[in-house]
């Protein structure tokens, strides 16, 4: 199955999307935001199946739910279902600077004042990394721009990638190492690792390009050097009986697979790419301490055989494994399939941690940013497989 | 060969028309013989000075950091240096770092030093004139491999 994919024409620096807006950067230094829904609503509500539409595109997580995906058991429904998504692939969908304008929420100067290196939005704020330092603005209030022009300094290195979840900010600083930005309370004992100031805390002094979350513990990659778990747990205290999140060791990509490579991990998946495969291996944060047992299982060598030039980054969302190489992004899809884009990229983004983006795959081209969305994923046994995340429902 | 540190007198126009003077040291340091540890130029020291002299007369020197590239004749980027893991590098980095007008430079590996990366002014002026394209802007500030 295809992914369907949506064309923006433009310059743009770096996008995100939550709660139904979309975010552009622009290479001037712009920022648009745009009512996402009812910039599809009105461009393709007339041409694009209504339920195709809004599960591919605004409610990513509508196939997944437990009542749904029983439904889709069923062998005729889904064949119904696939086959209508698979129509919708073949079409060639495209948002022009008037459709945005038309959907227009605001458009603005960049709060940050630079390009950012990086940004993320998690509960209504947006982290933006400049050359600065990190910056946080309020985003989606009831303000006349989309992104609140009052913007707080909370640390001032130069950093190159974050991630955001609870009130913790995983932060990857290249050669100054990984740092975690504790806003508001933290549980737990954090007295091995090095306090660099108020709530910021140095976790390893080994080089990092970018930083995943994988439950309470951290996978960094370096582009140019190896990767690593800093391995963290939970811990009742006796006292509190609270559960406490304690910083356990740092695991070495090296141990992890025993041989050496490009790694990247996420959730319970920790990949590493070498000449000729992928291995992977399910990381079970709960076994960091057990002596008897190996928190590592190997799951799967993928082969590399239709992957064309060096690896230069990895990702992981639901749908799959995402494989960045110089002139090429490559998605090793959930359903073994193979989803090449043979276009050198700017910059690509999954949202494994949003609620309703699950599937989509942001990538900005040279003078584009095109909206993919994976829909193979909803059919896949979650169990079973060992290219993306499992997904688990979360019930709120 | 090079064989010892020299400094020259560069004469610059600034942009209202008044005349400045900097300097710029050649050290070893960065040279073959010098720092195994330290990024190297492969270009000549007259080279170097001619990146610097083309910095400073762009306008890519900021305050006590500068960037410089080196341009063939078809406008296209050329080595000129090497890490110290043997990768080839194109950008390079000034610094005045006694803040006393007197510059020295290296070839930037941007992807292992966060503070190699040119800032995102530099990298639109490069990308308005063509020099490098919004992919390559991007990731450098990434700090990732890109074809320049």
């Amino acid at each position: 199955m295809q992914p369907l994919k949506i064309t923006i024409p433009g310059n743009f620096w770096d996008c995100q999307i939550y709660r139904g807006r979309l975010y552009l950067w622009y290479m001037d230094g712009s920022v648009g935001v745009y009512n996402w829904n009812e910039l599809l609503e009105k461009k393709f509500g007339e041409i694009i199946d209504p339920l195709i539409l809004e599960c591919a595109f605004t409610r990513g997580d509508y196939l997944y739910k437990s009542e749904v995906s029983k439904l889709l058991q069923d062998q005729d429904i889904k064949k119904v279902l696939y086959d209508k998504i698979s129509k919708a692939s073949e079409q060639e969908l495209l948002i022009n600077s008037d459709d945005l304008n038309g959907s227009e929420f605001s458009k603005q100067d960049n709060p940050a004042k630079e390009l950012p290196t990086d940004i993320c939005i998690y509960y209504n704020t947006l982290f933006s990394l400049t050359d600065s330092g990190i910056f946080s603005s309020s985003v989606h209030g009831q303000t006349k721009y989309g992104i609140s022009t009052r913007s707080k300094k909370l640390w001032d290195c130069s950093l190159l990638s974050i991630q955001a979840y609870g009130n913790k900010l995983a932060m990857a600083g290249g050669e100054e190492g990984v740092f975690e930005l504790h806003r508001g309370d933290y549980f737990g004992n954090l007295s091995n690792l090095e306090k660099i100031e108020n709530g910021i805390y140095k976790i390893s002094d080994h080089h990092s390009s970018f930083v995943n979350w994988s439950f309470a513990s951290l996978y960094s990659s370096s582009y140019v050097d190896s990767g690593f778990l800093a391995a963290f747990g939970w811990n009742k205290n006796q006292d509190t009986e609270k559960w406490e999140r304690n910083f356990k060791k740092i695991i070495p990509d090296s141990q992890i697979f025993e041989q050496s490579g490009f790694s990247w991990g996420s959730q319970e998946k920790i990949y590493l790419a070498n000449c000729n495969t992928v291995e992977v291996v399910e990381y079970v944060q709960s076994l960091t301490d057990d002596n008897e047992a190996n928190p590592f299982q190997h799951l799967a060598s993928i082969s590399l055989e239709n992957i064309y030039g060096n690896i230069i980054c990895g990702g992981i969302s639901y749908f799959g494994v995402i494989i960045e190489c110089e002139e090429s992004l490559t998605v090793l899809c959930s359903d073994y399939s193979l989803c090449t884009f043979s276009e050198p990229v700017a910059r690509w983004r999954v949202y494994p941690r949003s609620k309703r983006y699950e599937n989509h795959l942001h990538v900005i081209y040279e003078n584009k940013l095109v909206v993919y969305s994976f829909n193979h994923d909803y059919f896949i046994d979650q169990d079973q497989k060992n290219q993306g995340i499992k997904y688990k429902e979360i019930n709120n | 060969m090079l064989e010892a540190d020299y400094t020259i007198e560069i004469l610059l126009i600034t942009k209202e028309q008044k005349q400045s003077t900097i300097y710029y040291k050649v050290t070893l340091t960065h040279r073959r013989d010098g720092n195994p540890k330290k990024c190297i130029w492969t270009i000549s020291s007259e080279e170097e000075v001619d990146c610097f002299r083309q910095s400073a007369n762009h306008d890519w020197l900021e305050d006590t950091k500068g960037w410089g590239l080196k341009i063939n004749e078809q406008g296209k980027l050329e080595n000129i240096g090497l890490s110290p893991q043997n990768e080839i590098l194109k950008i390079a980095k000034f610094v005045d770092s006694s803040k006393n007008g007197e510059w020295h430079g290296y070839p930037a590996d941007y992807r292992r030093r966060t503070q190699d990366r040119p800032s995102t002014d530099i990298l639109i002026k490069w990308n308005t004139k063509h020099l490098i394209t919004n992919v390559a802007m991007n990731k450098i500030r990434q700090g990732k491999l890109c074809n320049l």
